[in-house]
């Protein structure tokens, strides 16, 4: 097991956000989570990734209880994550964005770095080719020395998947990746996570609005409603489950697609 | 390679200079000369607080304050000692350092003094660093004044030997510089600009920020304070109000007109403002104007950030002196003079630079 959620729940004030939820993802799957708008789904990824503290359960990765522990420290452990808005690093280059993912695995220690010594040049030599190698794999090797904050949105979502690949994740956490991607990026983003997980065996978690894209891309499927889970399996199952039809529907949403 | 190659011919050029100005200049080029490069560490070194990482930092002057204290204590004359500072433990009585270990254990002073501010303030969010460090000053002046028997209170120490020429000078403007240049052109420099746009996704790939954000602080804070020791042997006298907040305003200046984050734009910004307001003192005496000086660097602190709000040099270096050096990171000059360009003109015509100025 890579990784394994139980019991988690996260509150604000007086909203619970998210209860009760519990996650089991084996090395290798690729597991979509999804649910009306306000469901719980980024709050989810929030606890499992370090960002927010859980207020309730316990998480485990890679065999270790990783309750609580700060998303530095979740990244350095092996799990990545992007966001549901962009947030790239603008006033870098792409490359560096990229980069600048590789500082805690790769980066040469302080003494090295303030001398010059050669355990710094070949850091950086490391460092630069393998985030170049990145760019190549996600497709941006064109625009390795554009400011990232000029690229347009959907590629700017790209230079987080790249930056996120950056750290050598075991797990990759996708939040709305296809986001503010017309059609084309879209299949282009699913053919790119498609080759990545070939190529590297990472496990990907995602969550997505993009019904086809999730439907094409994972194996399993969890649905989260106002803070609860309330199907989950493979994506058959979970399109003809009545409670998530009710779900979606019953709440007027516009992405009844899961139908 | 190149870089690296203009990096020495800038070095040499500017020993020449000092060499010109000893030689062929009245003692008080010299000294002015002097005082600038200590601005250009200064404003140098907090352009790795400030401008990589995106803090707020004010607390240079309480570091230099500090620094020119116990640098002038450990190096006042024996003789002396007894009577200008009556209360001193009889190890630090009966010795006279010489200059340089002085000014290492002035600047550990000044690193200690950041480390136990930093690792208080800098948990929490937003400008509280800037207000600490505020309040910084104002402890450390008053702290200053009160420790009578160590400093002589208000009345300053005078007659601290001169133990600083212009070459020492020199020789720290090149240590402070070669420094800044390796932190912001690593690993280091990268995630400090990565948690300086945006710390939620720097931590999430795994930019230990608190980390960073105390290593930036306490490296201005030594830089700070070997600059303070540094200067009290050049002038001779420290007073505890002589390195206030006038002088936070005036650094941080310097670090928006350079552009945040680059040091070239720090150093060249450090001389015009050190060159101006020292042009601007006849001025400020023949019309009893005091003050002059600085309210024009306020107003031209308000014209850049009307016309050129990501000052002269973004967060950038001129290529020249990033070269083409295969040193991987070259984090300022990437490939994208294009980008430059067309920023710049806009910038000045067309005011709306939609990059919104952090800070």
């Amino acid at each position: 097991m890579l990784l394994q959620a139980t019991g988690l729940g996260r509150r604000f004030g007086g909203v619970v956000a998210l209860e009760d939820y519990r996650l089991a993802l084996g090395e290798g799957e690729r597991f979509a989570l999804i649910g009306p708008n306000g469901a719980g789904k980024t709050t989810a990824f929030n606890c499992l990734s370090g960002v927010l503290r859980p207020s309730s359960g316990r998480i485990r990765f890679l065999g270790r209880d990783v309750t609580g522990w700060p998303a530095h420290r979740m990244a350095r452990l092996g799990l990545a994550r992007t966001f549901q808005h962009a947030r790239p690093f603008a006033e870098l280059s792409v490359l560096e964005n990229v980069m600048a993912g590789l500082h805690a695995r790769a980066g040469a220690g302080l003494a090295a770095t303030l001398l010059g010594l050669p355990a710094f040049r070949r850091a950086e030599r490391r460092i630069r080719e393998e985030a170049l190698a990145i760019l190549e794999l996600v497709g941006l090797a064109d625009e390795a020395g554009r400011r990232a904050g000029d690229l347009p949105y959907g590629r700017q979502r790209l230079v987080e998947v790249a930056r996120a690949l950056a750290t050598a994740p075991r797990l990759l956490l996708l939040d709305e990746p296809a986001a503010g991607m017309n059609p084309a990026e879209t299949d282009q983003l699913q053919r790119m996570l498609d080759r990545l997980h070939r190529r590297t065996g990472v496990t990907l978690m995602i969550v997505e609005h993009d019904m086809r894209l999730v439907m094409n891309l994972c194996s399993r499927i969890q649905v989260l409603d106002r803070g609860r889970i309330i199907a989950e399996g493979p994506p058959e199952a979970v399109q003809n489950d009545p409670e998530v039809i009710r779900a979606y529907l019953g709440q007027r949403r516009r992405h009844a697609a899961v139908g | 390679m190149r870089g690296a190659a203009a990096h020495l011919l800038l070095a040499l050029a500017l020993a020449a200079l000092v060499a010109l100005v000893q030689r062929a200049l009245s003692p008080y080029a010299v000294t002015l000369l002097s005082l600038v490069l200590m601005q250009v560490a200064l404003a140098v070194s907090l352009q790795v607080t400030n401008g990589l990482t995106g803090l707020f930092s004010l607390g240079h002057p309480a570091f230099m304050t500090v620094g020119a204290y116990v640098s002038a204590i450990l190096t006042y004359p024996v003789r002396r000692k007894g009577f200008m500072m009556p209360d001193l433990p009889p190890v630090l009585a009966e010795s006279e350092w010489a200059l340089v270990p002085a000014v290492l254990v002035a600047a550990l002073a000044a690193a200690l003094l950041a480390l136990v501010v930093g690792l208080s303030v800098l948990r929490l969010k937003g400008h509280y660093l800037a207000v600490a460090t505020l309040g910084l000053i104002i402890v450390v002046r008053t702290l200053v004044n009160n420790l009578d028997g160590y400093t002589r209170g208000g009345l300053g120490l005078s007659g601290v030997p001169r133990l600083t020429d212009p070459w020492t000078v020199y020789a720290f403007v090149v240590l402070v510089w070669y420094l800044c240049w390796r932190i912001k052109h690593s690993s280091y420099g990268r995630a400090m600009m990565a948690m300086r746009e945006n710390e939620l996704a720097a931590r999430s790939t795994g930019v230990d920020v608190l980390a960073l954000q105390l290593f930036a602080f306490v490296f201005g804070a030594a830089v700070a304070g070997a600059a303070g020791a540094l200067t009290v042997h050049l002038v001779s006298v420290v007073t505890p109000g002589a390195y206030g907040i006038p002088l936070a305003f005036t650094l941080v200046v310097m670090v928006v007109i350079g552009g945040q984050g680059s040091l070239t734009g720090a150093a060249l910004a450090a001389v015009l403002v050190a060159l101006a307001s020292e042009a601007l003192r006849p001025l400020e005496e023949s019309l009893e104007l005091y003050g002059l000086s600085q309210a024009l660097v306020a107003v031209a602190l308000l014209l850049m950030l009307r016309f050129r709000p990501q000052g002269l040099f973004g967060s950038r270096e001129p290529g020249l002196l990033v070269g083409g050096s295969n040193l991987g990171g070259s984090s300022s000059a990437c490939p994208s003079p294009a980008r430059t360009t067309p920023r710049a003109v806009s910038a000045g015509t067309a005011p709306s630079t939609p990059d919104a100025p952090r800070s």
